[in-house]
């Protein structure tokens, strides 16, 4: 539990927590200022090229009255471009989408009409001087919220790109038999979730790095299964992992304590023994 | 169960819950079919449970990962809530708003500087020589006296009044919407910008009163004033509203009485701007033509009664305070 706690703490990853009413917490990657503003730039010149396709439509068909049909475009783009579209394509303009953000409420919810222009307006108090206290505002907000967040409720998300689910990556075991895991041996959650995170990172890292890292786990079961001392510390915990994920015991240890923390008293009435 | 086997079992069924999600984003309301929006459910709490025992069993990263964005974007599906129905914005908009505005300390503060700064100044440039100049400065008082040096209507076609009724919602509902925005610094921007128009244009109005194109320039600005003006002084009463939630809390956690009196602000802001709108359109296509001055009076007249219509009269019928209450704490 502790691990959890410490591994998605705001400070550290950026990512915002949201506990659903299923009790569930999901995490929510927040974007910073640099994509933001990329998205924004986008955006303006999205505006620019709209204004520039009115003018030279406006100007041939109806000749000076267009101007005033120019400047009231002008004002409603400028206003209410983002709140728009952002209300309509549930919180994402055309920048945002192409860096794949998106603005949800501070909740977790998609945002509505109101929080949508809230944040459109003050996005000119935000630009005041260059910017700066939009800049200003997200970084002493923990959540890189610019003013107009602030005052909506609203945070920026970074999408998830991935779509597909991945399986357990296959890692090649060469130099190792997988006899040499006593058939007793248990793995705690802790552990696992540890390997997991040591898997994860795994393809990032090139070989002797990985060996370097996997050693400081590796060698208490080198010392305590008494392996040999060549044995590849990286290879070990690979292994170490597959164990662990095709253990038909771990699922079952699991899921257990969370059924009988749910009623005693109910449990006791249907008849279960809680032990 | 191995945690692979596992894995493989359940990913038909996430398959399946980003369909639903699909769906149910892209179809209105009412036309979810019942029974699959409870299967959506039934498949949406399962990718909860299933995100916990990953986190707990030590599912691969990229599962855990890809979890958290499943239910994320079901969460988002499942608990959105944005429903439009005419009568409840009726309801707002003829009865919530005019009087939340009519009760906001706000409202009446921004009206009284406003006044009180324009009428000063008017008089200021009315009794002193040089205040006006000190003011708008020389060649902004030749730029009006010249604008205003030939008769009214004289010289306004169709489209140069199309072209000036987009300048003026593009120029001063811009203006306005800015002084809401600035508000969100303790309410000061709004104030200075607020006194700042108001200076302006009481030296403006007590040069141009007693300059020798004075029937002109009333001719010109009666028309369109009483909307205009109000509107100033209310986008200054909508930042002054917003950026004064953080000031005083009223018991309320700082960045929550921000969000509380935002959703008030904004309300103020918008009314400012169709205000703003309504008095481009006279602006643009009434004050400049050559229609007799009486009829621009009454057009004056009707606008004020029309605000006076829209405030007054639903404190009247539905008693002082509205029904989302937010004025009665105040004290």
């Amino acid at each position: 539990m502790s691990i959890e706690k410490f591994q998605s703490g705001v400070s550290l990853d950026c990512t915002l927590q949201v506990v659903t009413p299923e009790n569930v917490c999901f995490d929510y990657r927040l974007a910073g200022p640099f994509p933001r503003i990329v998205a924004l730039f986008a955006d303006y010149l999205l505006i620019a090229a709209i204004l520039l396709g009115l003018l030279i439509l406006c100007s041939t068909l109806f000749g000076e009255a267009s101007f005033g049909l120019i400047l009231l475009s002008f004002f409603i783009l400028q206003w209410g471009y983002a709140a728009g579209l952002e209300t309509l394509c549930n919180g994402q303009t055309a920048g945002k989408k192409m860096l794949g953000l998106r603005v949800v409420s501070a909740s977790g919810l998609p945002i509505n009409a109101q929080q949508a222009f809230l944040r459109g307006f003050l996005r000119t108090a935000d630009m005041i001087p260059y910017g700066f206290a939009g800049v200003f505002s997200m970084y002493f907000s923990r959540k890189f919220q610019r003013l107009g967040d602030l005052a909506a409720g609203t945070i920026v998300v970074i999408e998830g790109k991935q779509t597909q689910v991945s399986g357990i990556k296959d890692v090649k075991l060469t130099n190792i038999s997988p006899e040499i895991i006593p058939s007793k041996f248990r793995p705690d959650p802790a552990l696992i979730h540890a390997l997991a995170l040591f898997i994860a990172r795994r393809p990032k890292l090139s070989k002797p790095r990985r060996r370097e890292i996997a050693w400081y786990l590796a060698r208490h079961f080198i010392r305590l299964w008494s392996l040999p001392a060549n044995t590849d510390p990286d290879e070990l915990l690979c292994l170490l992992y597959l164990h662990s994920i095709s253990d038909e015991s771990i699922l079952s240890k699991i899921e257990k304590p969370a059924k009988k923390q749910e009623d005693p008293v109910m449990n006791w009435l249907t008849g279960e023994v809680v032990a | 169960m191995k945690i692979s086997e596992l894995i493989e079992s359940r990913r038909a069924d996430w398959k399946e819950l980003e369909d639903d999600i699909e769906w149910v984003r892209k179809s209105s309301r009412r036309k979810l079919d019942p029974d699959r929006l409870a299967s959506f459910a039934k498949r949406y709490r399962s990718a909860c449970s299933d995100l916990s025992l990953g986190i707990s069993a030590g599912f691969p990263q990229e599962t855990i990962r890809y979890l958290h964005q499943l239910v994320a974007d079901g969460h988002a599906m499942f608990y959105r809530s944005s429903t439009f129905r005419l009568r409840t914005w009726g309801k707002v908009l003829f009865s919530d708003v005019p009087r939340r505005i009519i009760n906001d300390p706000c409202t009446w503060i921004a009206m009284a500087l406003f006044w009180g700064l324009f009428f000063g100044s008017l008089l200021g440039s009315s009794v002193l020589d040089n205040f006006s100049v000190e003011v708008a400065g020389e060649s902004t008082l030749a730029e009006m006296e010249s604008m205003y040096s030939e008769p009214i209507g004289s010289s306004s076609t169709m489209d140069s009044r199309s072209m000036m009724t987009g300048f003026y919602v593009f120029n001063n509902a811009g203006i306005g919407l800015k002084c809401f925005a600035c508000g969100i610094f303790l309410g000061i921007g709004s104030l200075f910008i607020l006194a700042f128009n108001a200076i302006f244009l009481g030296s403006i109005f007590g040069h141009m009163l007693n300059a020798p194109q004075a029937g002109n320039f009333i001719t010109f600005v009666t028309a369109h004033g009483p909307f205009e003006l109000t509107a100033i002084a209310l986008s200054a009463a909508a930042g002054l509203r917003l950026g004064w939630g953080i000031v005083d809390t009223n018991g309320w956690e700082r960045g929550a009485s921000l969000r509380r009196r935002a959703s008030q602000a904004i309300e103020i802001a918008l009314t400012a701007t169709v205000l703003f709108g309504l008095a481009a359109v006279i602006e643009g296509n009434i004050s400049p033509t050559v229609i007799p001055y009486p009829f621009k009076v009454m057009v004056a007249a009707l606008s004020t009664l029309l605000m006076i219509v829209w405030f007054v009269v639903p404190c009247l019928v539905y008693g002082q305070q509205s029904s989302l209450e937010i004025s009665s704490n105040e004290t």
